[in-house]
């Protein structure tokens, strides 16, 4: 789109154009730098060597395995529950809609917490399995190990395909559904050759995503996975935090860099070419009212399944947090806010929740700088330079949040920027990570508002500065206001850069639930879920707060 | 013309409502054997349901639906051998044109050639013999709604329901379209139901035209009866007529208004009520100079505007009460100036009295 005859100034975004510079960039190229190093028996022996260990075999292959498994079981398990949303017509959609949406949002701690709560030796299943059904011990050994990271995928890609799917599928022209049975298709037929040919753009899409995130999945892997688990992910943190093989760690990332952006350009590109989607107009819904009887059962039993897939996790999160070893009491709640300063690195539950809400208030601050005038300039850009822009504000999103953080670690801690004992670097990651999700929010919001309506104003005189601070920032509030709380709950959550750079006297609420979950003992597991439980609490404050902005966005009266 | 058979579809007392808003509010209605019927009405007053509630897309709440002396009320739509023609076409975009005609058949489990055959000969019957292996979106509109209706008739059903069918065509193209479209389906013999809110595409094509207003039947009749005799000032006014008159109906058929007397052959009313009189807006012509004033149905009044159509000249008549009336005139001889006054004599056949 293009406001009047010419493109934005490429000064609107000298500020981001800069931050991103120094702030990806540079840890891009000492990742680079690093990989290549000449010192000791460096080079490119070095990289052979390492690329050909059995090391980096194994943890490539079982990214590999464990990202295509994650994937198709959530693909078998979404799929049905988003089909049956489209096609049914049946009471309590609406939570479930809810329901299936929250777990993208929630940090990956949190679901990690969830699940340790729900199957974990001590958790909910166990328990019940010990307490009412007669086993001497726990029947389950879920604490690690491949089946706990599954479910946990599985658990929060939900999310992905059903934000995706559904809401491809909502556009659907109804009555493509019903010329097909006026035609004498049965269910079966509409689903699988008019439905899922129908669907398949957004199902690949929503696949490659779901890949990408369970490829690059840190905190989920390193909390669930245990000690025999090994990921591109995980090898680069172990590199680092406990071989300290900074090359090694420099040589993985770049490996993940390359994979994750061959996939992450995979899906731009299919974007690009979606076919002519037949949408309707009024966007009225597929759903069919529900007749037999069979229809009936078969709905209340997936909307249970669905329900207790995704819910149970967190309801025993919620239980996990108040359930002592003398019944439920809220002593877990109460141990966070008592400072018993045992040792040096000792995380104060308290000191971190503050660090957190800090730390996460500047990353919103930078966010919004930076997120702002880059969606500006690209809803009023349409010249050559704007996919070149679009990109390089997109590249933080192929990164993963590991390869960041070790970017950070490796690139400031040595002049010219020696900023090992600041603690901007969280937050300033955080921005890295969250800006891009505002720009994607803000870029459509901003060119919603009519094109017609800058030129009317700006033929009754108002300066472009106006046209913006006066039309389109006032017109676009809502989304503004949903991408500010967006980078907030994304900053609050953020896990894997912040295992690198934050220091124990800067930790924050998901690296001190890490801690806590790592160590053995009721008490440190118990502190481990009431903080869970808080910072899911924030966050379905925060989702339902956003899902309101979104549901009394008025319809634009601007076309 | 006259190609009256038993009736193929029949409903009974229909009721159907939406949160408590009835959208059909008992509807009795029958389609004889080859006929077209006509539903026409405003966007909204329940149509669209009706007909879905015809195919078996919607249940209705109370009332059953009769095809072919069998009741078929609880019967779903893919069992009903309905078919329907959408306002959007709801073509198939993964599908070609020819893989869209084949759809139905598929469903049937025919055989490969005899599908394969059928879709020739439905392609041909919308003269698109050449398009089989086309993509739908290389279709233009008209092209999308032929290949709509072929895939409807293709696995050859005993109704066709057909809701809007020009709906998202532009009106130069509409006007052939229908005309292909009422030869087609007399070709073939085929009942139709057909939905539109164009009184002009429901004349064209319809052998019964059934008005509907807020979710009821008003008026049910051939196109002349309709458009000659509206049931009621309501339809009247759907129809596009304005022209209201207050009068008291006298002896002989004949009204006092306060522009005149009026001959009307009215017989329904009694004498010494009082009246509403349509005057339909193509029943007047100019009044000769010379002619000698006749002492009724006529119409003086000032020309307050006058756009030359072509055809005709629409004209607005403010009459000595104030109020303003429509009339299309013949292009000759052409009327007075705007300003001037203007005598209009009025054909006794364009009264209607309500």
């Amino acid at each position: 789109m293009n406001r009047g005859p010419q493109n934005a100034p490429l000064i609107w975004i000298a500020i981001p154009l800069v931050l991103l510079a120094v702030f990806y960039g540079y840890p891009m190229a000492a990742i680079l730098k690093t990989s290549f190093q000449m010192d000791g028996n460096g080079g490119l022996d070095q990289v052979f060597h390492i690329l050909s260990s059995r090391m980096f075999g194994y943890a490539l292959g079982f990214s590999l395995f464990q990202a295509v498994l994650s994937t198709l079981l959530t693909l078998g398990f979404a799929l049905p529950g988003v089909i049956m949303f489209l096609l049914c017509d049946f009471s309590g959609k609406k939570w479930m809609q809810l329901l299936a949406s929250l777990p993208f949002v929630l940090p990956t701690v949190v679901v990690a917490s969830a699940f340790r709560a729900l199957w974990g030796s001590h958790g909910m299943v166990n328990s019940f399995a010990v307490h009412y059904l007669g086993f001497h011990s726990a029947p389950f050994n879920l604490d690690y190990g491949l089946p706990a990271v599954l479910m946990a995928h599985v658990f929060y890609n939900t999310s992905v395909v059903f934000k995706l799917v559904a809401g491809f599928g909502a556009n659907l022209d109804r009555s493509l559904i019903d010329s097909a049975r006026s035609l004498g298709a049965s269910t079966r037929i509409i689903v699988f050759r008019i439905l899922l040919p129908l669907l398949k753009p957004s199902v690949t899409a929503a696949s490659l995503l779901v890949f990408l995130f369970c490829f690059c999945s840190f905190g989920v892997v390193l909390i669930l996975g245990g000690p025999g688990f090994s990921t591109l992910e995980i090898e680069i943190y172990r590199q680092t935090v406990h071989f300290f093989n900074l090359p090694a760690a420099a040589i993985l990332s770049l490996v993940q860099i390359l994979f994750t952006g061959m996939v992450f350009v995979v899906y731009l590109k299919l974007q690009k070419h979606h076919p002519a989607a037949p949408f309707n107009t009024g966007g009225a819904g597929l759903s069919l009212p529900v007749r037999s009887r069979m229809n009936r059962l078969g709905i209340r039993f997936f909307q249970s399944a669905w329900i207790l897939f995704l819910g149970l996790p967190l309801l025993s999160l919620v239980i996990g947090s108040i359930y002592t070893d003398t019944g439920f009491s809220p002593v877990f709640f109460m141990e966070l806010f008592r400072n018993p300063d045992q040792s040096v690195f000792y995380i104060s539950p308290f000191r971190a929740i503050v660090h957190s809400i800090g730390f996460a208030g500047t990353a919103t601050l930078i966010s919004m700088m930076i997120g702002i005038p880059v969606a500006a300039y690209l809803s009023s850009t349409s010249g050559r330079i704007r996919p070149v822009i679009d990109i390089l504000f997109m590249l933080p999103l192929s990164t993963s949040a590991v390869t960041l953080g070790f970017g950070f670690i490796i690139a400031f801690d040595r002049p010219p920027l020696d900023l090992r004992g600041s603690w901007i670097l969280i937050p300033m990651s955080h921005a890295l990570v969250a800006f891009p999700f505002v720009v994607r929010v803000l870029v459509p919001a901003f060119q919603g508002v009519s094109e017609r309506l800058g030129e009317a104003a700006a033929l009754l005189g108002a300066t472009t500065g106006q046209i913006w601070w006066k039309i389109i920032f006032p017109i676009a509030r809502k989304s503004i206001a949903g991408a500010t709380i967006f980078s907030f709950m994304i900053s609050l959550g953020e896990f894997g850069a912040t295992a690198f750079i934050a220091r124990p006297q800067t930790s924050t609420i998901p690296v001190a639930i890490f801690r806590f979950l790592s160590q053995p003992g009721s008490l440190n597991q118990g502190q481990a879920m009431a903080m869970s439980c808080l910072l899911l609490l924030i966050t379905v404050f925060g989702f339902l707060w956003v899902e309101w902005l979104i549901a009394v966005e008025p319809k634009r009266a601007c076309v | 013309m006259n190609r009256s058979g038993p009736d193929f579809l029949e409903l009974k007392c229909i009721a159907k409502s939406y949160g408590g808003l009835p959208a059909l509010d008992d509807i009795s209605l029958t389609v004889e054997t080859g006929q077209i019927l006509c539903i026409l009405g405003p966007s909204g007053c329940g149509k669209s349901t009706l007909l879905r509630v015809m195919a078996g897309i919607e249940l209705p709440d109370a009332g059953q639906v009769l095809i072919d002396g069998l009741d078929m009320t609880g019967v779903p739509v893919e069992h009903r051998s309905v078919g329907m023609v959408f306002q959007d076409f709801a073509l198939f975009p993964h599908k070609t044109v020819a893989g869209n005609i084949a759809f139905g058949l598929e469903m049937m489990k025919l055989p490969r050639g005899e599908i394969v055959r059928r879709v020739a000969d439905m392609l041909s019957l919308v003269d698109m013999a050449d398009y089989g292996n086309r993509q739908i979106h290389q279709l233009s509109g008209g092209q999308r709604q032929r290949v709509a209706l072929a895939r409807s008739l293709a696995p050859q059903p005993r109704l066709l329901l057909l809701d809007e069918p020009m709906g998202s065509l532009d009106r130069a193209l509409r006007e052939r379209l229908v005309q292909d479209l009422d030869i087609i389906l007399r070709h073939i013999d085929m009942t139709a139901v057909y939905v539109t809110h164009d009184h002009a595409e429901g004349f064209g094509i319809a052998d019964q035209i059934a008005i509907m207003n807020q979710g009821q039947i008003g008026q049910v009749g051939t196109p002349e009866q309709v458009y000659r005799h509206p049931g009621s000032a309501i339809i009247a006014r759907f129809l596009g007529f304005d022209n209201f008159l207050d009068g008291t109906l006298e002896s002989g058929g004949m009204v006092k208004t306060g522009v005149g007397v009026f001959n009307t052959c009215e017989s329904n009313h009694r004498v010494g009520e009082t009246v509403k009189v349509l005057i339909r807006p193509d029943a007047a012509v100019l009044e000769m100079e010379g002619q000698g004033a006749p002492d009724q149905n006529r119409v003086s009044g000032k020309l307050v505007s006058r756009m030359f159509q072509g055809r005709n000249y629409r004209i607005r008549v403010r009459i000595p009460n104030g109020d303003e009336l429509v009339f299309d005139l013949p292009n000759q001889p052409a009327p007075p100036g705007i300003g001037g006054d203007i005598h209009l004599l009025i054909r006794n056949s364009a009264i209607t009295v309500f």
